[in-house]
């Protein structure tokens, strides 16, 4: 069975959200980011994760979006499971979740994150 | 258990076909996540996926607007594959008010399992509902749902929680802008404790005023 780790568990925004966590586990590992967000202005609504290491060298990206024709209206994001680089167990990660800096999106005390490891 | 993302597109136009390798001969599931909108309002809209001319499920959600793109309800869908050979996914409209367009994407990912097969719950609303299912294994297994849900008055946070053996084990928060409006909710990927044995499992709601009918439908999976 596989190892899962709740890297972020239904934490409200608003985003960003930055955390740290200890891998549980050696190699291939996958993410899942799931969670909601609103434009000022109708288009590609989405949210982003980033995993670094300790020296700041990027590990992980993933990204959960949809297109929303409606604004200021919280719309659920299509959430996937994203290969990332293998980790090293034991070794500390740095996590921030945010808005795709290129959308209009925003989020705020109503919209929640999960973000999950599977080792 | 071992996940691998397949591919992630945007679907253009139905009927949307795409081809595709999967790495083991482990049984799998297609995770499909996509959107899409509808042509009228108050119309079910979905997506049937089929690979290699087998259908395999069919993704939706009620969508109470009009052109106005939706998550569908993400799903878990059991399926055999050949890692040796290319297989073809083939989506298309599972409604007559089915619209997708360059705006909706479509994300695919395999689960390859191990030896023990899965537990696999699909029901349509209402909610509250629940089941009965066996864990051969004590230890932590891995918990995933989905579905949607609505309510009566606009802009609220609801919550759609997971209960097992009478205890809310993840619960998926979601905001609701528009009253009357079907909408899926975050699905979730979660570890969960299990004992040996029988448990029941289920669908409930964290607040009278939400809402489900048979328009919204549920899956979740526990992998052991």
């Amino acid at each position: 069975m596989a190892v899962t780790q709740l890297v972020v568990n239904q934490q409200a925004g608003p985003l960003p959200i930055t955390t740290q966590f200890q891998a549980l586990g050696d190699g291939a590992i996958d993410v899942f980011l799931s969670g909601t967000g609103y434009n000022i202005q109708a288009g590609p609504c989405g949210i982003e994760m980033w995993i670094t290491d300790q020296g700041g060298t990027q590990v992980g990206y993933t990204a959960a979006e949809i297109y929303t024709n409606e604004v200021n209206q919280h719309r659920t994001l299509l959430a996937m499971t994203r290969d990332l680089n293998q980790l090293k167990a034991g070794e500390m990660y740095n996590v921030t979740i945010q808005s795709i800096s290129l959308y209009f999106t925003r989020t705020d005390q109503n919209d929640f994150f999960t973000a999950t490891i599977v080792y | 258990m071992n996940i691998e993302q397949l591919f992630v597109q945007k679907i253009n136009s139905l009927p949307f076909e795409i081809a595709f390798s999967v790495s083991s001969s482990s049984s799998l599931m297609l995770y499909v996540n996509a959107s899409a909108y509808s042509n009228k309002a108050n119309a079910p809209i979905g997506l049937n996926i089929t690979v290699d001319g087998h259908q395999l499920g069919q993704v939706r959600v009620f969508a109470n607007e009009a052109s106005s793109h939706k998550a569908l309800v993400p799903l878990m869908l059991p399926t055999e594959l050949d890692p040796t050979k290319e297989h073809t996914m083939k989506v298309t409209a599972g409604t007559t008010s089915t619209v997708a367009d360059s705006n909706d994407t479509i994300a695919v990912s395999a689960i390859y399992m191990g030896a023990t097969p899965p537990f696999v719950w699909n029901i349509e609303g209402p909610i509250p509902q629940y089941t009965t299912f066996k864990s051969p294994l004590s230890g932590e297994g891995l918990l995933y749902f989905a579905g949607s849900a609505w309510m009566q008055t606009a802009n609220n946070v609801l919550g759609i929680p997971v209960v097992l053996d009478g205890n809310p084990v993840a619960t998926s928060n979601y905001y609701i802008n528009p009253a009357n409006s079907h909408m899926a909710f975050p699905p979730q990927i979660v570890p969960i404790q299990l004992k040996l044995g029988s448990h029941q499992i289920g669908f409930s709601t964290n607040r009278p005023e939400i809402m489900s009918d048979a328009n919204d439908n549920y899956q979740l999976v526990v992998f052991f």
